[in-house]
């Protein structure tokens, strides 16, 4: 079978369609600004989980930490439940108040009890939960496993040798995250990105950036000012559209 | 023999969506380009499939090539995005393409910008996956055999995948001929 013959090159194919598929766009490659965003987007969105798994991973260690407890403090309580039931003159004598060492063994303890006439059951507890306080202290123990690991997934410390297009991709990303709550604090980082990479390749993303910062503190001058330099410098580029967008919305001074 | 170990090596080795962005972003942007995604909207799109990537990935059995798995969520995304109500609101401001090609006059530039919008207004009444063979082979040049490789299909499918899509590239076309003489019809008799 032949290679069909493509519409531009085709004399059968009427003129109009002919020079519409010539001059038609040819897909582009992702530009490497594009590249970097996705990279950073796609390594928060494969943390982010992962932290999720750890925090599900401790918790169903703390859950399973209690549950150890739990069966312990009621291997504790039946016998103690037991042994009060047990009718003994030994009681009587054993009126004196006194409180049992933490450390006495338990099924001592019911002997050497008042005989009240109710609180049998609420003793026997307490007194098991007496008995519990060290096995509670597993629980911190799972902890000291679980928590360091946890922050460290959510917010890995950036490495200080990272590729520039990174760190400055970073800067911008954190910038970006305080703009709407603080935008004098998103426009302070952006100057430091502009400082650090004075002719950096995400300069335009900065720019775009500062425009939005500038229009949240309400320099609408300033703003429009910077958004018509940015226009300049992005005609022919990907932010082209975002930037002329921005620009349409702003308000002449 | 050492070529051996490194194939079973390659095989075996586990994916991740990050070598898999790093390897076929490029194939991605390019795939959503030729479905009509925006420039604008581009990188939310593609993020979107690698979301879909990242859910999948577990899904895909290697039977296939990676680029075909790929273009089939390509394809999804790029769907859903075409029926979101915005970015059908949005079209017009993006319907004129004002990049003009180094060395062009401006008459040239604007014939160029009208002709491009037209090209894509016209491929924007075509199905997807037509559209994407169409602009594969008519704007992009590829070859029929590189297309067929790329999607895992045989040659004689996008032979008749292509006929199609010329053939609904022209009744697209012809559609919007038709809208456009309506228009100036109504604005002659002063319909609103």
């Amino acid at each position: 079978m032949r290679e069909p013959v493509r519409l531009r090159d085709d004399p059968s194919a009427p003129a109009d369609v002919r020079e519409l598929v010539q001059r038609g766009e040819r897909s582009r490659p992702i530009p490497r600004e594009a590249r970097a965003r996705s990279v950073m987007r796609l390594d928060r969105m494969i943390v982010v989980p992962a932290a999720a798994g750890l925090v599900l991973w401790a918790k169903g260690v703390a859950f399973a930490g209690l549950c150890v407890v739990g069966v312990v403090t009621a291997m504790h309580v039946v016998p103690a439940l037991v042994h009060r039931m047990e009718p003994t003159d030994e009681l009587t004598e054993s009126r004196k108040p006194h409180i049992p060492p933490a450390s006495a063994p338990v099924p001592a303890r019911p002997a050497q009890r008042p005989a009240l006439p109710e609180p049998a059951a609420s003793d026997a507890v307490t007194s098991a939960s007496a008995e519990s306080i060290p096995l509670r202290e597993a629980v911190p123990v799972v902890r000291e496993h679980g928590t360091p690991s946890v922050p460290s997934a959510i917010a890995p410390e950036p490495p200080l040798d990272r590729d520039p297009l990174e760190r400055e991709a970073a800067m911008l990303e954190e910038a970006r995250a305080v703009l709407d709550r603080s935008p004098s604090r998103a426009l302070a980082m952006l100057d430091r990105h502009a400082a650090e990479f004075p002719s950096g390749q995400l300069g335009m993303e900065r720019e775009l950036l500062a425009v939005q910062a500038l229009q949240r503190l309400g320099l609408q001058a300033e703003a429009h000012t910077r958004a018509s330099a940015l226009m300049r410098q992005a005609t022919g580029s990907i932010y082209e559209p975002r930037v002329r967008a921005m620009v349409d919305k702003l308000v002449s001074p | 023999m050492p070529l051996r170990l490194d194939v079973t090596r390659t095989a075996c080795r586990p994916l991740d969506v990050a070598s898999v962005h790093h390897e076929h972003a490029d194939f991605v942007w390019r795939s959503l380009q030729r479905l009509g995604v925006r420039d604008a909207d581009i990188e939310d799109v593609l993020q979107e499939v690698f979301v879909v990537v990242h859910q999948r990935l577990h899904t895909f059995d290697a039977s296939s090539r990676m680029t075909t798995w790929l273009f089939g969520i390509c394809l999804r995304v790029a769907s859903a995005y075409r029926r979101r109500a915005h970015r059908r609101r949005e079209q017009s401001v993006f319907e004129v393409p004002d990049e003009a090609v180094d060395g062009e006059t401006p008459e040239d530039a604007a014939v160029t910008a009208q002709a491009r919008a037209r090209l894509r207004a016209a491929m924007d009444l075509m199905d997807l996956d037509k559209r994407a063979i169409f602009v594969m082979f008519e704007l992009d040049e590829m070859s029929c055999e590189a297309i067929a490789d790329m999607l895992s299909i045989p040659i004689g499918t996008v032979y008749s995948r292509l006929h199609a899509a010329r053939k609904a590239f022209e009744q697209a076309l012809a559609r919007l001929e038709a809208r456009g003489s309506l228009r100036r019809g109504l604005r002659q008799v002063g319909a609103p």
